[in-house]
C-alpha cells in the first residue's frame, strides 16, 4: 500500500512537471500555427 | 513564429524518404488477424449463445474460445495496426524517416511470434485468468509476458528517437498521444500483468484489475484512436484541424481525468462509497475532453462534407468519431448509479465496449489505412465500389450488433432488477422463484440471433477490404517484408 501511494503520487507529478517543463519550454504558444506541419511534406 | 528548428532550416528543402517498411511488417499480418478474430467472434456468437454447444468440446466452449476472441482483436488486430499507422504518420509529422528500420524489423518480429503464440495457447489452458491480462507469464519456456514488454520498450525508444531528431520545434497533438500512449502502455501494462500478486487477495486485486482494465481503454487504446484521427481526418480532407488548441486542451485533461475512473466497473460492488463517487464524478468530467475532441472533428469537415460521399476513408474516419461520442456519452452515463443498477453486467455493456473498440477505434483505423495504403502504393485503391462496400457492410452491419444489444441488454437488467427485487428476503425468494435467471437468459436469444448475423455481415465486409487491399498491392509484397 505504501508503494502504491509513493508510486502513483511520483507518477502525478512526474506528469505535472512534464506540463511545467513544456509550458516554458514554449510548446503552447501560437497553437494554431502547429496544425499547419502536416501539409509541409510533398506526399 | 516559425515551428522549424532553427538548427535544421537547412535541411527543410530537402525531399525526405520515409522508410515503409516497418508499416507493411505490422499492417498487413494485422488485416490477417483482424478476419481470424472477427471469425472467432462469429464462432462464439452462434456456438455459445444461439445453438449453444453445437460444436462441443473442452477446447471450444465459451470459456476457451472468448479470450482468442479477446486477444486476437485487441493485441493481434487492434494495437498492431496501430502501431503500423504510427510507422507512418510518427515519421511524417516529425519530418524525418525512422530512427532505426533494423530495430522496428526485430521490434515486429519479436511482438508477431509473442502475441501468436500467446493469444493462440488459450484454449490450451494457459489463461493467466485476469480480464484482459490472460497473457500467460509463460507457454512452454518461452516467457511471453516479458517478451511483450521488451517488445514495446523496443518500440517506444524507436517512435522516441524519432521525435527527438524531428525537423518542427513543437509537437502536433497526434505525436503528443503518441508519445503518451507510449508511457501509458507501459505503466498500466505492468499495473494489470506483474503487480496484481503485490496487493491483498481478494477486493484489492480486483480493484487493481479494473484500474487496468479501465486504463487499456483510456489511456492505450484512447490516445492511440485519437492520435491516429487527429492526423487522418485533416490529412486526407486537406484541412487543418478546427482547433490545435482544442485538441491540446483534450490531451491534457485526458491524462488528468483518466486514470480515476477505473472503479466504476464496481459500483454497487462490495468497495468503498467514497471511491465509487470518485470514479463516478471522473467519469463525468470526462465529458470534457470528448467534447473537445467531437468538436474538432466535426469542426474540420466543416465546408467539407462533400468528402463523406466521395472518400470511403471519410466516411469511416467520422463515423468512428460518431461512435466515439456515442460510447463517450454511454460511459459516464453508465457509471451513474441508478443507471448502473440496470445495465451492469448485461448485453448492454458488450454493446458498449463493441463499439468503443470497434464502432470507434477500429474504424478510425479502416479510415487510416486506406490513406496509407494509397500513399505507399502511390495509387488510389484498386476498386471505389470495394471501399464503399466495405464501409456499408460494417455501417449496417454496427447498427445490427449495437442496437439489439443495447434493447436487449437494458431489457435483461429489468428483468433482473424485477427477479432480485424485495422489501424483504421472504418477497425476494418469491420473486426469484417465480422467474428463474434461466428465463432471463432465454428472453436474450432473438437479440443473440440479430448479433450472430450482424457478425457475418461485418466479417464479409471485411473479407472485401482485404481481397480490395490484396489487388491493390503489387506482387511484390513478399520481397518488400524483407
Amino acid at each position: 500500500m505504501f508503494w502504491i501511494i509513493i508510486g502513483s503520487t511520483a507518477a502525478s507529478i512526474l506528469g505535472i512537471l512534464s506540463l511545467i517543463y513544456f509550458l516554458k519550454k514554449g510548446h503552447f504558444e501560437e497553437l494554431e500555427d502547429v496544425k499547419y506541419q502536416m501539409f509541409h511534406d510533398d506526399e | 513564429m516559425s515551428d522549424i528548428a532553427p538548427e535544421l532550416t537547412v535541411i527543410q528543402k530537402e525531399k525526405v524518404v520515409y522508410e515503409d517498411r516497418p508499416v507493411k511488417q505490422m499492417l498487413y499480418p494485422s488485416l490477417l488477424f483482424l478476419l481470424i478474430g472477427m471469425a472467432v467472434g462469429v464462432f462464439i456468437a452462434f456456438n455459445s449463445f444461439v445453438f449453444p454447444d453445437f460444436f462441443s468440446g473442452a477446447h471450444t466452449h465459451f470459456g476457451k474460445m472468448r479470450p482468442v476472441h479477446v486477444g486476437v482483436i485487441t493485441l493481434l488486430w487492434l494495437i498492431s495496426v496501430n502501431m503500423a499507422l504510427f510507422y507512418f504518420f510518427v515519421p511524417r509529422l516529425s519530418g524525418v524517416p525512422i530512427w532505426s528500420y533494423k530495430l522496428a524489423t526485430a521490434t515486429n518480429l519479436l511482438w508477431w511470434i509473442t502475441l501468436i503464440i500467446g493469444n493462440f495457447s488459450f484454449p490450451f489452458g494457459t489463461n493467466w485468468g485476469w480480464e484482459y491480462a490472460e497473457l500467460p507469464a509463460l507457454v512452454g519456456f518461452l516467457p511471453i509476458k516479458a517478451l511483450l514488454v521488451i517488445a514495446w520498450i523496443l518500440f517506444s525508444i524507436n517512435m522516441i528517437a524519432t521525435v527527438a531528431k524531428r525537423r518542427f520545434k513543437r509537437l502536433y497533438v497526434s505525436l503528443w498521444y503518441a508519445m503518451a500512449t507510449l508511457a501509458w502502455t507501459a505503466i498500466t501494462f505492468t499495473l494489470g500483468n506483474f503487480t496484481l500478486g503485490l496487493v491483498p487477495g481478494g477486493i484489492s486485486r480486483v480493484n487493481m484489475s479494473f484500474f487496468y482494465v479501465h486504463n487499456l481503454v483510456g489511456l492505450v487504446f484512447t490516445p492511440m484512436g485519437l492520435a491516429i484521427a487527429y492526423y487522418y481526418i485533416p490529412k486526407i480532407a486537406d484541412a487543418p484541424i478546427y482547433s490545435h488548441r482544442l485538441s491540446i486542451i483534450g490531451f491534457w485533461s485526458i491524462a488528468l481525468f483518466y486514470a480515476w475512473v477505473g472503479a466504476h466497473h464496481m459500483i454497487h460492488g462490495p468497495i468503498s462509497q467514497w471511491l465509487q463517487t470518485t470514479s463516478i464524478i471522473f467519469s463525468i468530467w470526462l465529458f470534457i475532453p470528448v467534447w473537445t475532441v467531437i468538436y474538432n472533428f466535426f469542426g474540420t469537415l466543416k465546408n467539407q462534407w462533400h468528402q463523406y460521399a466521395s472518400k470511403a476513408s471519410i466516411r469511416f474516419l467520422m463515423m468512428g468519431t460518431f461512435y466515439y461520442l456515442v460510447t463517450c456519452v454511454q460511459g459516464p452515463l453508465q457509471a451513474l448509479r441508478n443507471v448502473n443498477e440496470i445495465t451492469s453486467k448485461t448485453d448492454w455493456i458488450i454493446a458498449h465496449s463493441h463499439i468503443a473498440l470497434y464502432g470507434c477505434f477500429t474504424f478510425f483505423a479502416f479510415g487510416g489505412i486506406y490513406h496509407t495504403i494509397e500513399v505507399m502504393t502511390k495509387r488510389p485503391m484498386w476498386s471505389e465500389r470495394l471501399s464503399n462496400w466495405h464501409f456499408g457492410m460494417n455501417f449496417w452491419g454496427s447498427l445490427l450488433m449495437f442496437v439489439p444489444l443495447m434493447i436487449g441488454g437494458f431489457w435483461q437488467g429489468i428483468l433482473w432488477t424485477n427477479w432480485a427485487d424485495g422489501y424483504d428476503f421472504a418477497e425476494y425468494r418469491a420473486n426469484m422463484s417465480q422467474m428463474p435467471f434461466l428465463h432471463t437468459v432465454a428472453a436474450m436469444w432473438f437479440w443473440w440471433l440479430l448479433r450472430a448475423i450482424a457478425g457475418v455481415v461485418i466479417l464479409v465486409g471485411n473479407a472485401l477490404f482485404l481481397w480490395n487491399i490484396y489487388k491493390s498491392l503489387s506482387f511484390k509484397l513478399l520481397r518488400e517484408m524483407a
